[in-house]
């Protein structure tokens, strides 16, 4: 393995760092320097090839190191798509490539790259369009070619900590470079709390590969410095301020409206609502698009000075420098520094430089060749050769042989985040780049995103919007210096060849490009949707000047109204586990007080709603049949509970409810359908006047906290005088049910229990062993039943003394399932499962509830429309014959053939052996006595019969005895 | 969405706070014409643009509330309570509260 | 009415237990008799649990204290009856003295808070207003404890940065995605939130605040207070 690892460099000292770190890519042992990224330690142990291309499986290695591209994106300890170049190595880490197999360095799937010809653009809807039977097929195989990076389901990454945290900053600077870091100083200057978010380990943006020093700085102190110390005393400042905090390894990929920004640090997700965002991503080394573009061995200026400076990696042997401005020069000292022999620098400018750099760099020996830019790079696994020619691609100067290619053509905005701001990013024909000028209020943005300029000018202009965003004030504008602009190199040299790749993502050439513009996809959107430029994992973030440009070109446009495609989030791949956090903050659990005395005895829970219910106490049957029988118990804590009062109460409820009530004397029930405006049942209850001029109604477990609130909204709107009291926490209750159970609540109170003192739908206060609880004899179950309701600390305790009070019964507890069935048994409908968006009431056979003939209530004008149209569906209860399959809950209804109905309800009632229902039918067919094909879901029918009354105890005696 | 909305009581919260109750809507009067009624109950304006709407603020203090919302830009210029609507909205058909 | 005829009952020899009296049983939790509650004193290792204080955090019940809703037009006359300046406090503040605070959610809406079993005095006062008491209806958890807002910031979307919501401030907002009414005060922020989710909310905690150090812990280590002015 040939040691790239620099011990010195000429122009510049390299940070000691030790080789004291091993990790493994694709289970070989590498080893590392803890300052490493990934990237750059595979760099060092010599391997070129690091991954393949997503569509013709070319081969990918090192190029920005800057985590822009999605070359580098590799499974690390079971995550798929992390940034190599982005990522500190760890000890013992386990780096895999993907998009590979069996390796990055022989691909089997590297036949698509001889496949150029058949697979064009869009290709997807093309190719597979006819016939329609190759689309599976043809689907399986793109299935498994498609998509990068695979999920680990072995599980071993499930203990992965994944945590949410929030941050509320008056002022978050996104970027720690130098416009970012005199932001900072500004804003915490100013006394505001700062928050400063940056991508790296380490603070000074770009200025950390430079060797050039600070000049003619506001700030004296800076002067004369280089600009990785002079970075690095302004961050020594800024840990003098209290009032900030600074998250480094930190990377911000969302920016959404009213400045919540997503930032993703390493495993945990933060969420940052800044009352003012300072965009500083500063900008990246340019895409250059020309022949065999995408060759590992080609890399960015910057790319190569990061490896040189930050890891002491020598990128190359031979390199041939391709630039257009002063910058190139320092790029290639460094390299000269490092060892590398540069064999030409291309500078596509006429004049030569005259900086120090340029000077050395010629001293060295190095020819530098005018008007000239490459034309193409030659290898295939990796570059061997590049030639050079004139900028309009027509005229070749030279070829080298070489073995690194260094791009340094300028420097485009990173304007991800400025466009997240919603606004278009727009073409600066003097500036020579896209830019955002004006972001929306309370958003601003400074530094590189502008063009790229002097350190003291980035100083400056970020002490000023750092000021302006601390005082709330506009955006500064930006100044840009003529030296400072870079005149852009045409987007494609247009040389010779067919792999111009403007995306490498995605592996789109500009040929078929001008070929996806040739079939009509001439806009920039529906370009870049029909090729998936842009589209890939990096989202644009390498190409999208490039893309601009070119697509504008292709279309005959000028580069002035060039306009970037959409940027949306994630700016980088985010895991889901990151994006869900713990599981804990997604869905709470609403437990009622005797919650654990059901886990006690055994329950099964079933959701309802958030509420963890009863299904089950073991057998459902059993449970049914021995309630019926004896006695049960259930607990009904999760019904709503509120409490109406205040001198219009009783108008309201007139009002609120489709039935009359002001003759609901006290200590007595009415069962309640709700009504919408719109005429529909969504809800029914039951409403106790348990003291003068006081309503306790009961609601449905799920709807709530809805109908607490609809309740409130009438209040607000109407003028009615009412209080409610949301007493549904309050009061804990169980429904006790069987034909013991008035001897039970005769040993549990001490008041008349006898049918006559206590009839069916009245209510009665009592105490229970002190504790005062309100009793209400209804019956959903069919049976003798009393509800208690008591304060819900006693929960436990009152649980307990019934269970051993009602022993000698044999009062035993049941579930959800075990009511559903009683409930059916009796005819009884659920609102929301027997009923839907749609249900009519007088269809669903509640009409009963409604007294039309009264004011304005809720519903009134829907009522009396559905009431002129008549009946056309009907909810019936109907039997089965013993023996007979039980459908499941759904399941349609047919005649002739037809679909005349369907299911809503199916179980198999125990207590009377055969199996019952609910069911919506056509009008035709809900005449008792009438035959109704119920076809199983598994084929076949079975024939159920039409009642006109409830199953079990139609004549309601139980429920009154 | 992640805008924040000012409750009249609570203040500055994420939106993810409230529960949304459709555009401000008067109700017709009983003896209205049916074909109010079904206005009233199906027909939203859903306007591009700004326009009154009503606010639940569920997770803090469970009031009602109406917000004028640009509907294009979720930029809210005004919260306000059910009772100063008359101050606040200047519509030709708004009777007196 | 039975909502206050049931505080003025001392004859009830039935426990009243705490929503987390299933957490205390899981966890071994010490616990003692206070006004009828069954509560959790410390979580078997006290004088651990007290020096934590200093360095992590603790989540501690105090669902057995008084709470009392005053709502509606008269509220801000009402309130007048207990505290006479309460009704002059603005919203989402709060007045107090160590054993009662009266905290203002809205112009109508008052939440009293008072120390265990003293609230039937103060329904007396309040008879014929329409005052609910929460009893077992509203839990009442607290975060104690240096380090609490480590466990805070992972817990909540709501901006309660402490130079904003300084002590004695109240506000109402979801915690893992619950709703609480959140009462800071100097020691401790106190969060009070309806009953059916309080294991959920102790067991969310407890979730995120294991790596923050994050202890259960009980009324001897955290004793109520509930002055919140400075």
């Amino acid at each position: 393995m040939p040691d790239k690892r620099l011990s010195s460099h000429a122009y510049i000292s390299l940070s000691e760092c030790d080789q004291a770190i091993a990790f493994t890519f694709n289970s070989k042992v590498i080893k590392a320097r803890s300052d490493d990224t990934i990237a750059s330690a595979l760099h060092a142990a010599g391997i070129g090839i690091l991954s393949r291309s997503f569509k013709y499986h070319r081969p990918r290695g090192l190029y920005d190191g800057y985590g822009l591209g999605a070359d580098l994106l590799l499974a690390v300890d079971g995550t798929p798509n992390v940034r190599g170049d982005k990522t500190r190595v760890e000890d013992g880490m386990d780096v895999r490539s993907q998009n590979a197999w069996p390796s990055p360095d022989f691909d089997a799937m590297a036949v698509n790259n001889t496949l150029v010809p058949l697979l064009p653009n869009g290709f997807y809807y093309k190719m597979f369009h006819r016939p329609k039977w190759l689309w599976p097929i043809a689907e399986k195989f793109i299935r498994k070619a498609a998509g990068i990076g695979a999920i680990d389901t072995t599980g071993e990454t499930v203990d992965t900590r994944y945590e949410k945290r929030y941050r509320f900053p008056d002022i978050c600077v996104i970027g720690g470079g130098p416009a970012g870091l005199a932001s900072c100083l500004a804003a915490c200057q100013e006394g505001k709390h700062v928050l400063l978010v940056e991508e790296d380990p380490q603070l000074g943006g770009h200025s950390v590969h430079t060797a050039t020093k600070v000049a003619n700085c506001q700030d004296d102190r800076l002067n004369g410095l280089s600009e990785q110390d002079a970075a690095g005393a302004i961050w020594d400042e800024l840990k003098t301020y209290k009032n900030l905090e600074i998250l480094t390894s930190t990377v911000v990929f969302a920016l959404y409206e009213d400045n919540l920004i997503a930032a993703q640090s390493k495993h945990d997700l933060y969420k940052i609502r800044a009352g003012a965002v300072i965009l500083a991503p500063g900008a990246t080394d340019r895409h250059l698009v020309f022949e065999n573009n995408d060759i590992p061995g080609i890399m960015t200026g910057r790319g190569v000075e990061r490896l040189i400076t930050m890891h002491g990696v020598k990128p190359g042997t031979r390199a041939v420098v391709i630039g257009n401005h002063d910058g190139v020069y320092h790029t290639a000292m460094l390299l000269q520094g490092a060892g590398v022999e540069v064999l030409v620098v291309a500078d596509s400018r006429s004049d030569a430089a005259t900086t120090e750099a340029a000077r050395i760099v010629n001293e060295n020996g190095t020819p530098i060749q005018p008007l000239s830019t490459i034309h193409a790079a030659k290898g295939r696994k990796s570059v061997n050769g590049a030639v050079i020619g004139d900028i309009a691609g027509k005229v070749e100067h030279a070829s080298y042989r070489c073995d690194l290619i260094v791009i340094a053509a300028g420097f485009k905005p990173q304007l991800s985040l400025l466009s997240m701001g919603r606004v278009q990013p727009g073409w600066d024909e003097e500036r020579q780049v896209f830019r955002v000028e004006k972001l929306p209020d309370g958003l601003y943005s400074t530094g590189d995103v502008h063009g790229t300029a002097s350190f003291a000018q980035l100083y400056k202009e970020g002490k000023a919007v750092g000021l302006a965003a601390a005082q709330g004030a506009e955006q500064p504008q930006s100044v840009r210096s003529k030296e400072d602009i870079i005149v852009a190199l045409p987007a494609d040299i247009p040389a010779k060849g067919k792999h111009h790749f403007i995306c490498k993502c995605m592996d789109v050439t500009r040929a078929e490009a001008c070929a996806s513009i040739a079939e009509g996809f001439d806009r920039v959107e529906t370009l870049k949707r029909y090729t998936s430029m842009g589209m890939g994992p990096c989202q644009g973030k390498m190409c999208y000047e490039a893309v601009a440009r070119l697509a504008a070109e292709d279309t005959g446009l000028s580069t002035s109204v060039a306009v970037p495609t959409t940027v949306r989030p994630p700016y980088i791949p985010v895991s889901f586990g990151v994006l869900a956090g713990r599981s804990q903050h997604l869905i709470p659990i609403r437990r009622t007080a005797m919650h654990d005395m059901h886990q006690q005895a055994g329950a099964t829970f079933l959701n309802a709603g958030q509420w963890k219910r009863p299904h089950s106490y073991g057998d459902v049957q059993r449970e049914a049949r021995s309630m019926r029988e004896g006695l049960g118990i259930i607990d009904v804590s999760t019904l709503g509970k509120l409490g109406i009062s205040g001198p219009d109460a009783i108008d309201f409820l007139q009002f609120m409810l489709p039935g009359k009530f002001r003759k609901l004397a006290t200590g007595k029930i009415r069962y309640s359908a709700m009504i919408g405006e719109d005429g529909i049942l969504f809800e029914d209850g039951t409403l106790a006047h348990v003291k003068e001029g006081y309503y306790y109604m009961s609601t449905t477990t799920g709807n709530q906290d809805a109908i607490r609130s609809l309740f409130w909204w009438w209040i607000v709107t109407t003028d009615f005088d009412v209080k409610i009291d949301n007493l549904g926490p309050i009061f804990a209750a169980v429904n006790i049910s069987g034909k013991n159970s008035r001897k039970l609540l005769e040993k549990l109170v001490d008041i008349d229990m006898s049918t006559e003192g206590f009839p069916y739908m009245s209510t009665r206060n009592a105490t229970i062993n002190g504790v005062p609880v309100m009793l209400f004899r209804i019956g959903f179950t069919g049976e003798l039943s009393y509800e208690i309701h008591f304060p819900s600390e006693y929960g436990e305790a009152m649980w307990t003394h019934i269970m051993a009070e009602g022993a000698e019964y044999s009062i035993k507890p049941f579930g959800i399932e075990t009511q559903r069935i009683l409930r059916l048994e009796k005819g009884h409908l659920l609102p929301g499962i027997d009923t839907d968006a749609l249900t009519n009431p007088y269809e669903a056979g509640v009409g009963f509830t409604i007294k039309d003939n009264k004011d304005d209530f809720i519903g009134k004008a829907f009522l009396k429309n559905f009431k002129d149209r008549g009946i056309e569906n009907k909810l019936i209860p109907y039997k089965l014959s013993a023996g007979d399959a039980i459908p499941s809950d759904g399941v349609a209804i047919l005649k002739a053939g037809k679909i005349t109905g369907r299911v809503t309800s199916s179980r198999m009632s125990p207590i009377l052996g055969y199996g019952i229902g609910l069911a919506w039918v056509n009008v035709d067919q809900s005449t008792p006595g009438t035959k109704i094909a119920i076809r199983l879901a598994g084929g076949g029918d079975v024939i159920g019969e039409v009642l006109d009354h409830a199953a079990y105890d139609p004549e309601g005696v139980l429920l009154k005895s | 969405m992640s805008f924040m909305l000012r409750c009249p009581n609570c203040g500055d919260r994420h939106v993810a706070e409230f529960s949304f109750r459709g555009e401000y809507l008067q109700r017709p009067q009983q003896e209205d014409e049916f074909a109010s009624w079904a206005d009233y109950v199906y027909m939203k304006e859903n306007v591009q643009g700004k326009h009154f709407e009503w606010w639940y603020h569920g997770s803090g203090c469970q009031r009602w509330f109406l917000a004028e919302r640009d509907t294009t830009d979720n930029t809210t210029q005004t919260t306000f309570w059910f009772d100063d609507r008359p101050r606040l909205i200047n519509r030709e058909s708004e009777p007196d509260a | 009415m039975i909502l206050q005829n049931y505080i003025s009952d001392d004859q009830a020899t039935f426990v009243k237990a705490s929503p987390l009296a299933q957490v205390y049983r899981d966890h071994s939790a010490s616990c003692t008799t206070i006004a009828g509650w069954n509560m959790a004193s410390h979580y078997n290792d006290p004088k651990k649990e007290l020096s934590h204080l200093k360095e992590g955090s603790l989540i501690v019940d105090w669902s057995h204290i008084g709470k009392i809703s005053l709502r509606g037009e008269t509220a801000t006359v009402d309130i007048a009856k207990i505290a006479p300046d309460a009704a002059e406090l603005a919203i989402l503040q709060s007045c107090s003295t160590e054993t009662q605070a009266i905290l203002r959610l809205t112009t109508d809406e008052f939440l009293i808070l008072c120390m265990p079993g003293e609230e039937a005095e103060l329904m007396a006062k309040l008879s014929d207003t329409g005052a609910i008491c929460h009893g077992g209806g509203m839990a009442c958890l607290v975060l104690a404890g240096k380090n609490r807002d480590a466990v805070l910031e992972r817990s909540t979307a709501m901006n309660i940065r402490r130079d904003l919501v300084p002590p004695g401030a109240v506000l109402q907002t979801t915690v893992h995605t619950i709703r609480c009414t959140l009462y800071r005060t100097p020691d401790c922020d106190i969060l009070l939130h309806s009953r059916e989710y309080s294991v959920s909310l102790f067991e969310a905690f407890m979730d995120v605040g294991i790596g923050v150090g994050l202890l259960p812990s009980g009324l001897d280590v955290v004793p109520v207070k509930l002055a919140g002015g400075r």
